[in-house]
């Protein structure tokens, strides 16, 4: 049996690290000019697609 | 941030990248066959800078016309895109009838597509009366209202989705309805998500 409280608790902790990503990633958001933030969010879609 | 909020209209000066600029060819096309559509769910999130991709762009038709279905899907494919999960104008429209989704995509490719239904709930024709245009460098496309992106999301629940809401709440807080936001929330069912998922909401 694998430990399964561990495991929620991981899970905890890991939505807490990943909304402080995105804080992060907002407050890049909102210090940077559009075309900074955006050109690196358009370089990350792209390349998801695989267009550069 | 360049995000202007006017009335029912954002002005949004962004670096287009490939899923925006599809978008916005595949609502263009839309619009000139006058068909009245909404963008909801992920692609709203990613439209504001969230960092994720996705395979799928939803957004609601109007309900048409088999002919008038016929006219856009002829023009859908002479500019490039194909019906993934029908091969004729009578199976599209049957699906689409029966309340499901008719996948569009760039001819040859599957991903991502345009994840096409007729509106048919509450919440659809809300998104679709309330809907907000963007403006963006372009060209122009319609997305639900941000208010009820958000609600929605909750709604919908999973990680994914509750981090696509933050996201949108935390950016935009500040234009838009708070009010409304909350009166959304609580017509879904979701105060409870609401209060875990967007602090300060609340308070």
């Amino acid at each position: 049996m694998f430990n399964l409280e561990e495991l929620e608790k991981d899970r905890k902790i890991n939505r807490l690290e990943r909304r402080k990503f995105i804080d992060l990633w907002i407050d890049f958001m909102e210090k940077n000019p559009n075309y900074i933030w955006s050109r690196q969010h358009a370089d990350f879609v792209d390349m998801v697609y695989g267009k550069k | 941030m360049e995000i202007t909020f006017k009335g029912r209209e954002i002005i949004f000066n962004k670096e287009m990248n490939f899923l925006d600029k599809l978008v916005v060819e595949f609502c263009g096309i839309l619009e000139a066959a006058g068909i009245e559509y909404v963008i909801v769910s992920g692609y709203v999130s990613i439209l504001f800078g969230r960092t994720r991709t996705t395979e799928d762009v939803d957004m609601f038709i109007e309900k048409v016309s088999k002919e008038k279905l016929a006219g856009v899907l002829d023009v859908l494919e002479k500019k490039g895109f194909w019906v993934i999960n029908s091969g004729s104008v009578d199976d599209a429209f049957e699906i689409l009838s029966d309340n499901i989704a008719i996948r569009i995509a760039k001819a040859e490719k599957t991903l991502p597509n345009f994840e096409v239904k007729f509106a048919k709930k509450d919440t659809d024709f809300y998104s679709m009366k309330k809907r907000l245009a963007v403006n963006l460098p372009d060209g122009k496309i319609y997305i639900s209202p941000i208010e009820m992106h958000i609600a929605y999301k909750l709604y919908l629940g999973s990680e994914k989705d509750m981090e696509d809401a933050y996201h949108v709440y935390k950016l935009l807080k500040n234009n838009i309805d708070i009010g409304e936001l909350k009166r959304l929330i609580n017509m879904l069912g979701v105060e409870k998500q609401a209060r875990r998922e967007l602090a300060g909401l609340y308070v």
